[in-house]
């Protein structure tokens, strides 16, 4: 591409995506790259225009007005000098078209039609017409044996013309029908033809045309000006674009035939989806899924457009067209000036998502009308070609490197991103390479949201790369934002920086973040960074700000780090992170220093202290912890308390003394502790209860050791609970124990009152005890608690009577079922046999029958088995009866 | 008598069995393209050729085989459609000027480069060390070891050293290219 005309007035590479036709704000990206073909094509455009073009995926046929057919390379370098200018016609070629292999190409002007082999001359024919000609196709398997080298031409009707056997061709008409035949394309047997009413599709297999697809314009639109394009996009689809209407069609065969269907065609052409777009359509071209349309735009007059600057700039080439642009800028609009433009639409049902759309700025596109401009298109390398008179213009999806490069100058960073990780054949960017550029974006945005969002893309873009992240570490320092980026240093392997630049990033924290530097701190390993410089470092900062707390716990940690247990434990007692200095004993074992600092750690945090010392139980005895604290009861009581929740019998001998801090502290633990315990001296604990009185305890105590009645008299002295009072009777119920409260209670009124409402028939007498109130005594509720107790003792005695009635209905039972058990039959079957003599018991001469004896446990003996004593036999004379019964039953038997 | 009979065998068999191959011929510019295909298609020698711009066609038919022959220029501006041209082909021809020793490398490079793409995958090539009647060209193994044929496994490949003017090696070139006519067809 290097000589291109320079009368360009438009650099392709340099126009901006789309001028023009679309006026939103949003830029979309051009999909297409589109470069000017120039080489020999410009020697051609010098004295000639374009008519026609034809495109095989080896070469470029070029057909001009002036006749010729030009081959070309693709890059438009002319070829042999055999084939670089045929002279096949006189007039304007109408029509090139190009069989599969490439052999052959078939052109026609208005009254000729040639086919001409680029390698051989043995197919060369001409075919001369008295009726104009405006397109041709050939059979796309031209150079196949035995298909007759077959070409169709379109005038007002579809003429096919084959050899036949003699070498002369033959011509058939194949179809004749209303107005011109504006285009005609061939695939494998399928003959797709436009004319301005629509498309018809012939089939050659069968001969017969099986689909006419009407033409859906508006009445309105000139069908010379708004003609039907079709394209094949494979064998059996094709899409046609009608001013500004597309459908997709599919030829498929014929699913069912009925009886009357038989004179139908086997296949048939079916429209899955069409839509329409806002602009008349001039050519149309498959790409992948989606569909290349070539349109025009009313095009925006601007600076860059060529009656301005660029013009002047450029009078050596003094072109036809040049000059009629020119003029016609300067005549006021007579033609709306339009350019093509390439947009590139994704069907979906009825609608239809433009992709992109690229603008063209063809030479002279001024001075052309809308359908002067044509797209042709190799389907296999995604290759379109727009020409017009004086200019031909290749489009190819841009590579994905291409794009990125696009993406990347308009800032479209994420959707670049997303490219260069999927992309294919990606050489010139790397997703380091967009990151960095994506990065430094962002930190130029100055944002604190941007400086966030490139903190976070850091670990994706630079992976494992540390020179990368030295790099970016640097730039973000140099925009004093390091904060955004510390949380992704990578901290772990595989990669990590030198501590140099950790230290860096920790120093700039330690400037202007506290809460920032702890949290490194905390998060970091400390093999990362040398700790002994980070601590000078801090110890420099902290001078300047002794009161920061958060400096200080960062101190701390970085004393632990250094294994400065002590250094650290201290700063943390100072600024009372009890919890801090436990984990920290517990983590390093430092027991010598627990006992160190016992006292203070205790008055910090006396529950995690304990635990930690119980937890330590093995190498700090729990004697050598009272010891310690024997000065200090409060701290003393809430270690001992852990140690007896964790288990009473570890401290023993100090219950006694536990048993006084109880009473001093929290007197309400006493209770359930002397309830649990069994090491302590009762007497010592009653005599500090006492001092303290409390009352519960010593009743407790007094009753455990066996004292109720004192305990009795305690209650009812001290506390003065009659409830309470009935309550420990009850526990106890011990007689006299109910005579001191009843003894107790007479003079005073409101205690009988309690006393009869509540214990009723508890106590052993009620009558003697109210026998035993004083006359003349007002006591409240009497007469109710004399219905309650009477209400109580009637329910007593009517329960007792019940009670009997059960047992003597029980005894009944009893004894009717002992009856109907002894007198139960015994079955005598006939094997029954003596239990001692083991011979049968029934035999059938009854002379020869003994007595037999049979107890209740179904044992039998034969009388005389059995030795049995007097006493013995008068129990049997009952059997007897049974021996008689069982001879009756053997009688029985034997008549029958 | 014999030879009567068996050439009126091989002009029946060339009615009944004709076979087609297309192959493409590419190379450094002036290593000898252009007229390789003179020699094999009219046998004529010619000292003084213009280079090809773009490309060349040419159907060659030897007995019953019709070779069809892309001849594409060589200078470094054709390269990149060197590709296109070889795709779907026979076989490859990679013309090498054997007495350009400056040339050799950069003819290295562009087979390989050519070889690497895979659309081009499996396609036999064949390379010529061309211009073997002048006095330092390289022979055969020299060739073979310059080019650094040895590396490539994927495909089939034969290398021939001959000489146009001279017209030696000419015959097993042929008889190489009709061997292959049906294999590796598109």
């Amino acid at each position: 591409m290097s000589d291109i005309d320079p009368t360009d007035d438009w650099d392709p590479e340099r126009s901006p995506g789309n001028i023009g036709g679309d006026e939103q704000s949003i830029e979309s990206e051009p999909r297409l790259k589109i470069e000017r073909i120039g080489n020999h094509v410009n020697n051609i455009l010098q004295k000639d225009s374009i008519s026609c073009v034809a495109v095989h995926w080896k070469y470029i046929a070029i057909g001009t007005r002036l006749g010729k057919v030009h081959i070309v390379d693709l890059q438009g370098n002319c070829v042999h000098e055999r084939l670089s200018q045929l002279s096949l016609h006189t007039t304007a070629v109408n029509c090139i078209s190009i069989e599969n292999k490439g052999e052959y190409i078939v052109s026609c002007s208005v009254s000729k039609a040639a086919i001409f082999g680029l390698c051989s001359n043995d197919c060369n024919n001409v075919f001369n017409f008295d009726r104009p000609v405006h397109c041709v196709a050939i059979d796309p398997n031209f150079c196949r044996p035995g298909t007759n080298r077959r070409i169709v031409t379109g005038d007002e009707r579809v003429v096919l013309h084959e050899k036949t056997f003699l070498s002369r061709y033959k011509s058939t008409l194949l179809y004749e029908g209303y107005g011109q035949i504006r285009s005609v394309k061939w695939r494998c047997n399928l003959i797709a033809f436009a004319s301005d009413n629509g498309i018809r599709i012939y089939d050659m297999d069968e001969r017969v045309v099986i689909c006419f697809i009407a033409r859906e314009a508006e009445p309105s639109l000139n069908s010379e000006f708004h003609q039907s394009y079709l394209c094949w996009k494979n064998d059996n689809e094709f899409i046609i674009g009608c001013a500004n209407s597309i459908k997709l069609c599919q030829v498929a065969r014929r699913s069912f035939r009925s009886a009357d269907a038989d004179k139908l065609p086997t296949k048939q052409v079916i429209i899955p989806s069409m839509c329409t777009i806002k602009s008349s359509i001039y050519g149309i071209a498959p790409l992948e899924n989606a569909i290349v349309v070539l349109t025009t735009t009313p095009a925006i007059s601007s600076p860059e457009t060529p009656s301005s600057p660029v013009t002047p700039s450029s009078q050596e080439a003094q072109e036809v067209h040049e000059v009629q642009e020119v003029a016609s800028s300067e005549e006021p609009e007579k033609i709306k000036v339009h350019h093509p433009s390439l947009i590139i639409i994704e069907p979906t049902q009825d609608e239809c998502d433009v992709i992109s759309n690229d603008a063209l700025f063809p030479r002279g596109y001024k001075s052309y009308k809308s359908n002067d401009y044509s797209l042709e298109y190799l389907l296999e390398d995604g290759i379109y070609f727009v020409f017009c008179p004086k200019d031909l213009i290749i489009a190819k999806p841009k590579e994905d490197d291409e794009r990125i490069s696009w993406l990347i100058d308009h800032h479209f960073f994420d959707q670049a991103l997303n490219l260069v990780k999927k992309g294919k054949n990606i050489r010139l960017h790397s997703i380091l390479s967009v990151g960095k550029a994506y990065i430094s974006y962002l930190l130029n945005q100055k944002t604190d949201e941007a400086f966030k969002k490139a903190g976070e893309l850091c670990p994706s873009i630079l992976g494992n790369s540390v020179e990368a992240w030295k790099d970016q570490i640097r730039q973000f320092t140099e925009c004093g934002n390091l904060a955004a980026l510390a949380p992704f240093l990578p901290i772990e392997d595989p990669i990590t920086l030198d501590a140099y630049t950790y230290e860096t990033v920790l120093r700039d924290f330690l400037e202007k973040d506290a809460s920032g530097f702890l949290h490194l701190i905390e998060t970091w390993p400390s093999s990362k960074y040398n700790v002994q410089r980070m601590t000078r470092g801090l110890l420099q900062a902290y001078g300047k700000d002794p009161g920061n707390k958060k400096l200080s716990q960062a101190l701390a940690l970085l004393y632990i780090y250094d294994g400065k247990h002590e250094q650290a434990v201290s700063i943390y007692l100072e600024i009372g992170e009890g919890d801090k200095v436990f984990e920290l004993i517990r983590d390093y074992q430092l027991n010598q220093l627990l006992l160190e600092k016992l006292e203070d750690l205790m008055v910090v945090n006396p529950s995690g202290t304990s635990k930690l010392l119980l937890e330590q139980r093995e190498t700090i005895p729990v004697d050598f912890v009272v010891e310690k604290l024997k000065n200090r009861h409060d701290l003393l009581w809430s270690y001992l308390d852990k140690v007896v929740q964790q288990d009473g019998d570890l401290c023993a001998v100090h219950h006694d003394l536990l048993i006084s801090l109880y009473a001093q502290f929290t007197s309400d633990r006493l209770l359930p502790f002397l309830q649990s315990s069994n090491h302590f001296s009762l007497e010592k604990a009653l005599k500090v209860c006492e001092k303290y009185n409390l009352i519960p305890e010593t009743v407790y105590l007094l009753s455990r050791m066996g004292n109720s009645k004192e305990a009795l008299h305690y209650i009812i002295n001290k506390m003065s609970n009659i409830n309470y009072a009935i309550e420990f009777c009850l526990k106890h119920s011990d007689n006299d124990l109910w005579e001191d409260l009843i003894t107790y209670s007479l003079d005073k009124p409101e205690f009988v009152a309690v006393l009869l409402s509540t214990v009723g028939t508890h106590i052993p007498d009620p009558v003697a005890f109210i026998s035993r109130i004083p006359n003349q005594m007002e006591i409240q509720g009497l007469k109710d608690a004399l219905l309650k107790i009477l209400r109580d003792y009637r329910l007593h005695i009517a329960e007792e009577e019940t009670r009997k009635q059960v047992l003597v209905t029980d005894c009944y039972k009893l004894l009717e079922k002992l009856n109907s058990l002894q007198k139960r039959g015994i079955l005598m079957s006939d094997e029954k046999t003596c239990n001692r003599c083991s011979t049968r018991v029934l035999k059938r001469d009854l002379s020869r029958a003994s007595n037999l004896i049979i107890f209740n446990c179904q044992h039998i003996f034969h009388e005389e088995c059995l030795p049995i004593s007097e006493d013995v036999r008068i129990s049997i004379t009952l059997i007897n009866n049974l021996i008689f019964t069982s001879s009756i039953r053997f009688k029985h038997e034997r008549l029958d | 008598m014999l030879a009567v009979i068996n050439r009126v065998l091989d002009w029946l068999k060339s009615l009944f069995w004709k076979e087609e191959m297309e192959l493409t011929l590419v190379g450094l510019q002036n290593s000898g393209k252009t007229t390789f295909v003179n020699v094999i298609a009219s046998n004529s020698f010619l000292e003084d050729m213009i280079p090809t711009v773009g490309f060349n066609m040419r159907k060659v038919t030897k007995g019953n085989v019709t070779i069809k022959i892309w001849d594409i220029g060589g200078q470094p501006r054709f390269r990149s459609m060197w590709e296109r041209y070889c795709r779907g082909v026979n076989a490859i021809v990679y013309m090498v000027d054997a007495a350009d020793h400056e040339k050799i490398e950069g003819s290295r490079n562009e087979l390989h480069n050519l070889l690497d793409k895979p659309q081009l995958a499996g396609i036999p090539v064949l390379v010529l060390g061309n211009k073997k009647d002048l006095p330092d060209a390289l022979d055969v193994n020299e060739l073979i070891e310059q080019m650094n044929l040895a590396v490539i496994q994927d495909r089939e490949i034969c290398c021939y050293s001959i000489s146009c003017k001279e017209k030696s090696n000419i015959d097993i070139t042929l008889q190489w290219l009709i061997n292959h006519s049906k294999s590796g067809s598109r």
